[in-house]
């Protein structure tokens, strides 16, 4: 978090972490596309010749002033390939919050599982951990066939009860609930390590 | 006290008088060296304060980008052996070149220039500009206000409020 008093200004950073293809970008885009276009930035990507994320997406919000100060929230995505943790620990710091964008298809587990440890690991490396990191679960593709049941989902990828949201993140079901859970604790966070 | 420049924190509170004196230093800079743009902005990639010609219209943008590219550059230097890092990057384009530096750990420092600007003038004033910087920084307490002042469980709920009211759904 970054409070620019002489500005008036919160900056909160959060990054939409998950296995490649799981969703990322996609509720970077439908974010883009329906939020008010004199509170956002352009959105930023940073992508390969085959339309995957090379390095990171990043799209600024903000609202209007609450208290007298204005928020800005800076979201980020990770390239979700294995390949390319050091970019992920670089994009990791400074975060205040996480979006765990999970692929809801019985076939991809293994890809959330690892992610999840990877994402773990980075936030170890950085002093903190799930289980006292303000994050939330997005259970992404809801609307294709042969999704794993959200029960199973929470016994497989949920251990620390963080909250979830149900999602179909290109028809833009679940994304604003999602970013709202991200910051609402986010919010919770500050007054906790405050 | 709370070394900004240095020391690593996960909360910054940037006073306004040590943004009024990152202010003074920028202009000095832009001046001195006859630049187009001098932005101030943290290792994060949050754009602080700026000055210079308004051409650069995504400043959080940029930020988020220099940040990156600083970040991934300090990483080659790692891999390649290079223990301190690189000192700065600098890229060359048409019309105007592009320089950027860390002040301390924790921010960095961009300068655009035109080309009929040379780039040992710009190096010999954004070291200069670099030293004031982290004199001012370490200076600096953290602000006197705390977020807590303004974070609580009201400020959580108007949020969504001003959320929900920003989306065209």
């Amino acid at each position: 978090m970054f409070v620019n008093w002489a500005l008036q200004e919160v900056n909160l950073k959060i990054v939409y972490y998950g296995p490649g293809l799981s969703g990322k970008t996609t509720n970077l885009e439908y974010i883009y596309r329906k939020i008010d276009p004199s509170l956002r930035g352009d959105l930023i990507t940073l992508k390969t010749r085959e339309e995957r994320t090379l390095y990171f997406d990043f799209l600024q919000l903000e609202v209007g002033r609450i208290k007298g100060m204005k928020p800005k929230f800076n979201l980020y995505t990770i390239p979700g390939q294995v390949y390319y943790s050091h970019s992920r620990r670089i994009i990791l710091r400074g975060v205040d919050g996480v979006v765990f964008v999970a692929d809801s298809q019985a076939d991809r587990m293994t890809e959330n599982l690892d992610s999840l440890m990877d994402l773990e690991q980075n936030l170890i490396a950085n002093g903190q951990s799930l289980d006292n990191f303000p994050w939330v679960l997005q259970y992404n593709k809801r609307d294709l066939p042969r999704v794993v049941p959200v029960s199973e989902l929470n016994a497989k990828l949920n251990f620390h009860g963080t909250p979830t949201v149900e999602a179909v993140a290109y028809r833009g079901i679940g994304v604003l609930e999602t970013l709202k859970a991200a910051i609402q604790s986010v919010i919770g966070n500050v007054q906790k390590v405050i | 006290m709370l070394q900004l420049a240095e020391k690593s924190a996960e909360q910054f509170m940037l006073s306004t008088e040590t943004f009024n004196k990152v202010n003074e230093i920028l202009q000095e800079l832009v001046t001195s060296t006859r630049s187009d743009f001098a932005l101030f902005c943290d290792a994060n990639g949050n754009p602080i304060t700026h000055h210079g010609k308004q051409h650069v219209v995504n400043l959080s943008g940029l930020s988020a980008l220099a940040a990156g590219n600083f970040a991934a550059t300090a990483e080659m230097a790692r891999v390649i052996g290079e223990k301190e890092g690189f000192k700065f990057i600098f890229q060359e384009g048409e019309r105007r070149n592009f320089y950027l530096c860390n002040v301390g750990f924790n921010f960095l420092l961009a300068i655009i220039f035109d080309k009929a600007v040379a780039l040992g003038l710009v190096r010999i004033f954004a070291n200069k500009a670099v030293e004031n910087l982290k004199g001012v920084l370490d200076r600096a307490a953290q602000a006197e206000e705390k977020a807590s002042d303004f974070i609580d469980s009201e400020f959580g709920l108007l949020l969504g409020k001003e959320l929900d009211k920003s989306f065209s759904l």
